[in-house]
């Protein structure tokens, strides 16, 4: 197991984090999520930036607050509101990384740095989103780590720069030992990456599946209030209210679409998954 | 740690600007008015204050986040804090002293303004020593924030501080320098070099409670 | 490996794959004994879960299409580049039986039927 959160416990005004979740070698993991559901808090556990009030994070194969720099080197992180110091520039990051990473190749950094377009002599203050953006999942991807931790890496990048960034994580994962838990609002992006998917809404997780699973198995089924009744609530997970009648999100699409020939039964995906999940009432 | 030094060295030289002005300004002071007290000791604590700013600098932009997930522990963080802290004083103040004596040259140099000076220096980097070993738990605890009001009120206050005394030493009714020749001084500096390492242990331990404790 | 996948189909993502390795390897695009892409390589081009290609990948093993050696990839088997072609040969054997019933029962003669196929053979731009 790279990631081992085994129920994580954090005490807040707003909420009460209680998540238990695991990190595979070899997977990649997505995180979805409204905002202050959760999801940052559950990172900056695993990043040891904050503390549980109780329960175990193992993070690879050492209790989190024991991990010596050795294994630390291990980890690339991106964090979406944080990041060096806006006034360096890239050149003057790669000095600052290269006594810090045993494995940081500051001629290799460079010439990726200018090959996505980045220019190395100017601070980051003047960057772009897109641009900072890119260059935070350089530095994280720059040291060969083993395990990626990626908070919401492709905020603010327009959708070529995405897929560009996309591409970059799936080849980073040809390495069978490698790992990736990221964190995204943009659904479409984790859709076709991720292996499986946690949903964390206040502070608990609603929802682990495969995307594989939510992809061809999950479904979303419209009806209106004559139909609702009449409908197998059996396999269904959540029911949101729509102004047509009752959205609801179930694990068995085939079987409402086998024995519902009349109803509407659609694809799920990540975003409406979330939406059901969160404001919808469980089943 | 090494990575972090470089880290500070690299934001400490992008206040290049900042300097050159103060570095002017103590040029145009030492050669102007004879006073070669107030370079060093101004350049000695503003070498203890960009050190201890160097946290503001962490802090700002909710950069703590990020800094703390690269490799390295809490306790290297704070020792380098120590280590970048006293070489600020040490480089600023070395400056500082070079102005005042290229500035006293002008006006010719003896050995008694040698001695006089070489002890100044040393008591003025003595304080200096000291101001850092108090606000660098000052600053890990309170933050960024705070911690700038704080530096605004430190830095007038120095001034304050190091005219006063110097005018202070200057308009004694009994002349200071005898007496200093008269006390021993390898017991004064050893008293002093002990103050300064009970300080300085003092305030790592509590710097160190504090980052151990402090959550991102 | 060209492989397109339509991810609006209702069709599950993993069986096209199987459907167009399949396809492939009875057409012969894919020899005996073709190291197939792996799994992330393969996951990478289409844009999906690596989850999802394995399921594939898993399905023709079972069925016999290919041949995964640990540590190595996955390779073509050959056995069944035969069987497929039987398989294929079987299926359309069913499909028409149940059209030959079907027009048995709707009163067509036989000739009648088999005219059907000949005329649909003709015009079919297969």
């Amino acid at each position: 197991m790279l990631v081992k959160l085994d129920h994580v416990k954090k005490h807040y005004a707003t909420f009460d984090l209680d998540c238990t979740m695991e990190l595979a070698e070899g997977c990649i993991t997505g995180v979805i999520g409204r905002n202050g559901a959760g999801k940052t808090t559950t990172f900056k556990l695993i990043l040891d930036l904050i503390h549980p009030d109780a329960g175990e994070i193992t993070i690879l194969d050492e209790p989190v607050s024991k991990l010596n720099t050795k294994k630390r080197e291990q980890i690339g992180v991106v964090l979406s509101d944080s990041g060096f110091s806006e006034s360096l520039h890239l050149e003057a990051i790669a000095r600052i990384l290269k006594p810090m990473y045993h494995t940081f190749d500051p001629a290799d950094f460079k010439k990726q740095a200018q090959a996505a377009g980045l220019p190395l002599r100017q601070p980051l203050s003047q960057f772009s989103n897109g641009m900072k953006a890119k260059a935070k999942l350089l530095m994280a991807l720059s040291h060969h780590p083993r395990l990626l931790i990626l908070d919401e890496p492709t905020a603010g990048l327009d959708v070529v720069a995405r897929d560009e960034v996309l591409d970059m994580l799936r080849a980073f994962m040809e390495n069978e030992q490698a790992g990736i838990l990221i964190s995204s609002h943009i659904s479409s992006d984790l859709e076709g990456l991720c292996d499986d998917i946690y949903l964390i809404d206040q502070g608990k997780v609603k929802l682990h599946e495969s995307n594989e699973t939510i992809l061809s198995e999950y479904g979303l089924i419209k009806v209106n209030a004559s139909q609702y009744e009449k409908l197998d609530k059996d396999y269904l997970l959540a029911v949101e209210k729509e102004g047509y009648g009752y959205a609801c999100l179930t694990n068995q699409r085939a079987y409402y679409q086998e024995n519902y020939p009349g109803i509407v039964v659609e694809k799920a995906n990540l975003d409406r998954v979330l939406t059901i999940m969160s404001r919808g009432e469980s089943k | 740690m090494k990575g972090l030094l470089v880290k500070d060295y690299l934001m400490l030289s992008a206040q290049k600007r900042f300097m050159l002005l103060a570095l002017i300004m103590m040029i145009v002071i030492s050669v102007s008015a004879n006073n070669g007290s107030f370079v060093i000791g101004y350049c000695a604590f503003m070498g203890s204050l960009m050190g201890t700013n160097s946290i503001s600098y962490d802090d700002y932009n909710h950069g703590y986040s990020f800094l703390m997930t690269l490799p390295f522990t809490r306790k290297e963080y704070v020792l380098e804090k120590f280590i970048f802290c006293l070489s600020c004083v040490v480089l600023f103040s070395v400056v500082g002293a070079l102005i005042a004596l290229v500035g006293q040259m002008m006006r010719g140099l003896n050995e008694t303004y040698l001695m006089s000076f070489g002890l100044t220096y040393l008591i003025l980097i003595w304080i200096a020593f000291l101001i850092a070993a108090i606000m660098l738990p000052v600053q890990l605890h309170f933050g960024s924030e705070r911690a700038r009001i704080a530096f605004a009120i430190v830095m007038l206050s120095l001034f304050v501080l190091v005219i006063g005394g110097i005018k202070l030493t200057e308009g004694l009714p009994i002349q200071l320098d005898p007496i200093f020749s008269q006390l021993s001084l390898p017991l004064m500096v050893g008293v002093g070099i002990g103050i300064l390492g009970v300080a300085f242990a003092l305030s790592y331990s509590i710097s160190l409670a504090i980052m151990q404790r402090k959550e991102f | 490996m060209h492989i397109i996948i339509n991810n609006s189909s209702q069709q599950p993502i993993y069986e096209q794959i199987v459907e167009s390795i399949k396809a492939m390897i009875m057409s012969g695009e894919l020899g005996e004994d073709t190291m197939l892409p792996s799994v992330r390589a393969l996951a990478r081009d289409l844009k999906i879960s690596a989850l999802t290609v394995k399921k594939a990948y898993d399905h023709l093993e079972s069925e016999g299409f290919i041949v995964t050696v640990h540590g190595k990839g996955s390779f073509v088997a050959m056995a069944n580049a035969n069987l497929l072609a039987e398989q294929a040969r079987k299926e359309v054997e069913a499909d028409l039986e149940r059209a030959i019933q079907k027009g048995r029962r709707c009163g067509m003669t036989d000739e009648e039927i088999s005219d059907l196929v000949r005329l649909l053979m003709e015009d079919s731009i297969c």
